[in-house]
């Protein structure tokens, strides 16, 4: 790589990788496994950086790649619990709601019982503030698996959460 | 009152300090450019030994294209099947036995961590990186691989975050092309801002055999051919696991296998097997941490929430039981999940738990069981 692109590859580095791991962490609910998918992500961006070099086409991009790690072909997909199970897990016990660590446990363990796709629909689309169609094009999948994905997961979300938060998510399930 | 992004906010706020740094990346990226300027060079001598008798077993595809000569490839971890014909000589058998599957691929194009094998139901898959190679005895599922569908892209332009995404331009084709001599289709999906794109062909290697590929590539569609180039119909392959059931409920047996054989160097993959009968079913994980604090205190142990309290000993481990599922992220050193329904309970998930074996090395499937169930 030319060492213009270089620095641009460096800089993107440094103001992304931070928020990047937040993203993954959402996704993974491991801080380690999530560094790790964002490395493996910034390995292949900096092979792809040449051909991208567009910041509006280098965040999906980077999400694209997270996500398949994560989720798809994923180191190694650990999260495919959906494929064993066909129902949901008992709901966590109600929190005292007193507590961050608490807000914490729950979220991190509703979202655990998310199948994967749904996880990181919700994820992207109230995370990352992806619209539809950007989120369809993360998960390779149309913009109507995104939103009845969306809905499903937010429907077991307020399921689960629903004694402890009244969930709130700035507009339709379905936008 | 809460909403989920303050909740979000709220999780990752114990975020500990991040290693990734610009110098770490750029030298991770220059590491990189070198692995694939030596790649094929670095081909372990298994992968290479496949490739040379898949050269012999399937000739170059008659492809309208460059060959693929400059195209990186990775092994792909697979372990023959000595004594049973490939799906080429007995397309029949394609599908029949969850633990075999009778074609191989011997590289991918795509860099992967894992292979995963999955054979049920007249279908047999192979996934490695962004390759998916799907064999039928009939049409549908290997054209559904080969087309693709869902790929739309679009970008919000950054300065206007609320505004509507504009597409980007994409270009789908389909044009008939060969496979070693055989009619073939190839489908294509290119994207006007130069991201990935995405190739498939399919066709019929045998009568009563759809063979459809896929392939997400980064150079173009030399890189599906040098994948199609790695296929071998003429051998068999084991589904493998690393673990054994060593009791079973009465007439249960292996029902379905999603066997994940890690690449060289990576740890162990995720795999799932599901055994059962006309009395219920069960289904096995080995190699996924659940997470899952139900109930529990926070983290005791590791970086991730830990599961709650154990409440049943099986087998001398401590594991949790719940809503018909054992977990455990701790069994010998893995974790496991064991889960039963359509009539299985606690009965038959502690039997099928309290035979569990898993095998002491886990990164070399050449040492784990031919067959979970056996012995």
């Amino acid at each position: 790589m030319r060492a213009e692109a270089e620095q641009q590859y460096g800089d993107y580095v440094a103001a992304r990788a931070s928020r990047l791991v937040r993203f993954a962490f959402l996704l993974c609910a491991d801080w380690h496994r999530a560094e790790d998918a964002v490395q493996s992500a910034l390995v292949k961006l900096y092979l792809a950086w040449p051909r991208l070099g567009r910041i509006e086409t280098v965040d999906p991009y980077v999400r694209r790649i997270i996500v398949r790690v994560l989720l798809d072909h994923g180191r190694l997909a650990r999260f495919r619990r959906e494929l064993l199970r066909d129902r949901p897990p008992e709901p966590p016990p109600a929190a005292d709601g007193s507590g961050a660590v608490d807000d914490r446990i729950a979220l991190l363990a509703a979202l655990a019982a998310l199948p994967a796709r749904q996880r990181a629909a919700v994820v992207l689309r109230f995370w990352e503030d992806q619209s539809v169609e950007q989120t369809a094009q993360t998960l390779g999948c149309s913009a109507g698996t995104v939103k009845s994905q969306t809905a499903r997961g937010l429907q077991t979300l307020r399921r689960l959460l629903a004694d402890q938060y009244l969930l709130r998510t700035g507009g339709s399930d379905h936008d | 009152m809460t909403d989920l992004l303050e909740l979000m906010t709220r999780a990752v706020a114990e975020q500990p300090p991040v290693t990734i740094t610009r110098e770490s990346s750029i030298a991770a990226g220059r590491r990189a450019v070198r692995r694939r300027r030596t790649g094929l060079a670095a081909l372990s001598v298994t992968g290479a030994a496949a490739l040379v008798a898949t050269a012999i077993a399937v000739p170059r595809a008659l492809a309208p294209v460059s060959p693929p000569s400059n195209v990186v490839t990775y092994p792909v971890p697979q372990l023959p099947a000595a004594g049973v014909p490939g799906a080429i000589d007995r397309p029949d058998l394609v599908g029949s036995d969850p633990l075999l599957i009778h074609f191989g691929v011997a590289s991918s194009a795509w860099p992967l961590s894992e292979v995963w094998y999955s054979s049920a139901n007249g279908t047999e898959s192979v996934r490695a990186g962004a390759l998916q190679v799907m064999l039928g005895r009939s049409e549908a599922e290997p054209r559904r691989v080969a087309e693709g569908t869902g790929l739309s892209r679009s970008v919000t332009d950054p300065s206007h975050p609320n505004a509507s995404p504009s597409p980007i331009a994409e270009r789908h084709t389909s044009q008939p092309t060969t496979v070693d001599g055989r009619s073939a289709t190839l489908f294509s999906t290119t994207f006007a801002d130069g991201t990935y794109p995405r190739y498939g062909l399919l066709w019929q290697p045998a009568a009563g055999l759809w063979l459809g590929i896929s392939a997400e590539t980064e150079t173009g569609v030399a890189e599906l051919w040098s994948d199609v180039d790695a296929l071998d119909l003429s051998r068999a392959y084991r589904v493998v696991v690393p673990f054994r059931l060593k009791s079973l409920p009465p007439g249960a047996r292996v029902l379905d296998c999603t066997a994940g054989l890690p690449a060289a160097g990576e740890p162990l993959a995720a795999s799932f097997l599901t055994v059962g009968g006309p009395d219920g079913r069960a289904a096995i994980s080995i190699g996924q941490p659940t997470v899952y604090p139900a109930g529990s205190t926070p983290a005791t142990h590791g970086p991730q929430p830990s599961l709650p309290a154990q409440n049943r000993t099986v087998a001398g481990h401590s594991v949790f039981w719940t809503g018909g599922y054992f977990f455990s992220n701790d069994w010998d050193g893995v974790p496991i999940t064991v889960g039963v329904e359509d009539g299985y309970g606690e009965a038959e998930a502690t039997r099928i738990l309290a035979g569990l074996q898993v095998s002491k090395n886990l990164t070399d499937p050449t040492t784990w069981p031919t067959s979970p169930t056996a012995g």
